[in-house]
């Protein structure tokens, strides 16, 4: 059990090099699962490899239980990072590739060990095969046991998910949380994918242009966004400027109540899903513009006055609305959020 | 009918590679063989003994050249790996430049090269050494190693050896288990080819060991002009066999025979 730190975390490449990092502060508690998710290209895998050991930051610490682990090798570390690619040594068979890191370390009963990881990751019989013989699932598996095995301070897995079937991918990312849950590793998973970080992680850290944008659990995010940026990644598509006095807004759409007092400029946010169709608090008049059915729900555009809203409702209850139709829409309160006007 | 055309064209080709050399073994064993004769007079073993012979300095000549290819090629790939690693993987300022300046001396005939080798190996008090002769070996011999190790490289993941690297290997363990084995097939063949080049040297090793470092070719081509014809192609024979060998090794590795050998060496 270890508490991962990062502090002040830097590197930049020069030219066209891998995404750089600026800056990095950021805790993850002992035996924790935490995603660390952004778009492609905003510095995941960097921070990854810095935590690693695997290229050396510009500035700033790693730290483990509180100790500096920046000036160590990779393999002093006790943090094993998973490939996104399994890369599974290719000349040596499965069981050889699971207690790889156990001969790295001159361990013995390497056979007895790798046995059993192998049949807690669903592989047994596989051990001899070669990696090319196993399916990219089977890989993927084999991969996170050759780390598991060696019992690391700290796991971190880039993109496990993202070279498997969408079938599988429910399946690996539940042996993930399972194993993690089991042997209480402290874990980061790389991931783009916003759905597949709510439901693997405790923590989600949302990265954005090297920087970390908001950490928190899953539910935050989406719910109490610190900047739009934050709110866009997680679907946010109503945004209204106004100004707050009070329990009120003062927005193109006349006054609002909102849950708490609050003042001055800000960004009022409402997630599509929370937008009801119908009456209620915070009511108003407006003008279905558009329909579209995306099959588990349905997504409607509806103008009230000069604004847009945008909602997304179960089927049903949309089955009968068309364009042109008038229709009161409710924002309740207790969905309102608001934002800082800029980032 | 496509078939028979390839037998041909194979044979044509087998013949046109080993017929020159088949006179060798009668010039070897021939006594007194005029041009219009099949066989000769007389058939005996005498240039054999004689280049068998301490007297001779074959067999002496033969671990010369033997030493001088062996730690060329091992010099080579010890500067080849990096460099071909460095060339392989990497886009970096200057490549070109490094790519010229590693394949200039090849590339003029060595005949230019020579002379001025010569004067800054005499310089340094290593001309007419062992020494001399295999730091002139390198020459042409470092860019045919770099060269293939380069196109060895370009085909290597490196993200393999930092996965070593994070499940707990050294530096040194995870290019020992992980990047040698994976490089090993193109390795070999670099060092062979190395070993080749070395080993048929004639003017670098004449001018810069200035006649006290006798290789193989260089004896060969004294009794050839000498016009001993049966000792030459005694030697002949002896000269050409790791040539034979490698011909042997790389020939199976061609023929896809190879992925058995590569099982064999990391089992």
């Amino acid at each position: 059990m270890t508490r991962l730190s990062l502090q002040g975390l830097r590197k930049t490449y020069a030219g066209a090099g891998p995404a750089a990092v600026h800056g990095l502060d950021l805790t993850v508690e002992s035996g924790s699962l935490t995603a660390l998710l952004g778009p492609s290209g905003c510095g995941k895998t960097t921070t990854m490899k810095l935590i690693a050991g695997l290229i050396p930051p510009d500035a700033g610490e790693v730290l483990l239980d509180g100790a500096a682990v920046t000036s160590l090798p990779p393999e002093r570390r006790g943090v094993t990072m998973v490939f996104q690619n399994a890369l599974l040594f290719p000349h040596l068979t499965i069981a050889e590739n699971v207690g790889f890191g156990l001969r790295m370390r001159g361990a013995s009963g390497i056979a007895g060990t790798v046995a059993a990881m192998l049949a807690r990751v669903r592989l047994d019989g596989l051990g001899d095969r070669r990696p090319a013989a196993l399916s990219g699932g089977q890989q993927q598996r084999a991969a996170l046991a050759r780390a598991l095995v060696l019992r690391p301070r700290v796991l971190l897995l880039d993109e496990p998910l993202s070279n498997l079937d969408p079938g599988l991918r429910d399946e690996m990312r539940a042996l993930i949380r399972e194993l993690q849950q089991e042997t209480g590793i402290t874990t980061i998973v790389v991931t783009h994918d916003q759905a597949e970080a709510v439901a693997l992680a405790d923590r989600i850290a949302l990265m954005l242009d090297g920087r970390l944008a908001q950490v928190g659990p899953p539910e935050d995010l989406y719910r109490r966004p610190g900047s739009l940026a934050v709110a866009r990644f997680f679907g946010g598509v109503n945004f209204l400027p106004g100004r707050a006095q009070g329990a009120t807004f003062h927005s193109a759409l006349g006054p609002l109540t909102l849950p708490v007092a609050a003042d001055g400029e800000h960004l009022l946010t409402l997630r599509p899903e929370a937008l009801r169709l119908g009456p209620g608090p915070n009511a108003r008049q407006g003008i279905v513009q558009s329909v579209a059915f995306l099959g588990t729900q349905t997504r409607v555009m509806i103008k009230t006055g000069e604004v847009v809203l945008q909602a997304l409702t179960v089927p049903d209850a949309a089955a009968t609305l068309q364009p042109g139709d008038e229709i009161t829409v409710s924002l309740p309160p207790e969905s309102l959020w608001l934002l800082p006007t800029r980032d | 009918m496509r078939n028979s055309l390839r037998l041909l064209a194979g044979l044509a080709l087998a013949g046109w590679l080993i017929l020159p050399i088949l006179p060798l073994f009668g010039w070897s064993v021939a006594r007194g063989w005029r041009f219009p004769d099949l066989l000769p007079d007389r058939v005996t073993a005498e240039a054999w003994s004689f280049a068998l012979s301490p007297q001779s300095g074959v067999l002496q000549s033969f671990g010369i050249t033997t030493l001088i290819a062996s730690a060329t090629t091992l010099l080579a790939i010890l500067i080849g790996l990096p460099a071909g690693r460095a060339l392989g993987l990497y886009r970096f300022r200057g490549r070109g430049l490094v790519l010229l300046l590693l394949f200039g001396p090849a590339l003029l005939p060595g005949i230019a090269v020579v002379f001025g080798l010569h004067g800054i190996l005499l310089r340094a008090g290593l001309a007419g050494s062992i020494p001399g002769v295999i730091l002139a070996h390198l020459v042409p011999v470092l860019p045919y190693a770099t060269l293939v190790l380069a196109a060895v490289f370009a085909r290597f993941d490196p993200a393999y050896e930092d996965q070593a690297r994070s499940l707990g290997a050294t530096r040194w363990q995870a290019f020992r288990s992980v990047t040698l084995p994976t490089i090993l097939p193109g390795l070999m063949t670099a060092a062979l080819f190395a070993f080749l080049v070395s080993w048929s040297q004639y003017l670098l090793t004449l001018s810069i060991g200035a006649g006290r470092v006798q290789t193989l070719p260089l004896l060969l081509f004294s009794f050839a002009s000498a016009g001993r014809n049966d000792i030459s192609a005694a030697i002949a024979l002896l000269y050409i066999l790791p040539g034979l060998l490698i011909v042997a090794v790389t020939a199976r590795r061609i023929t896809g025979r190879g992925a058995a050998l590569t099982e064999r060496l990391h089992p």
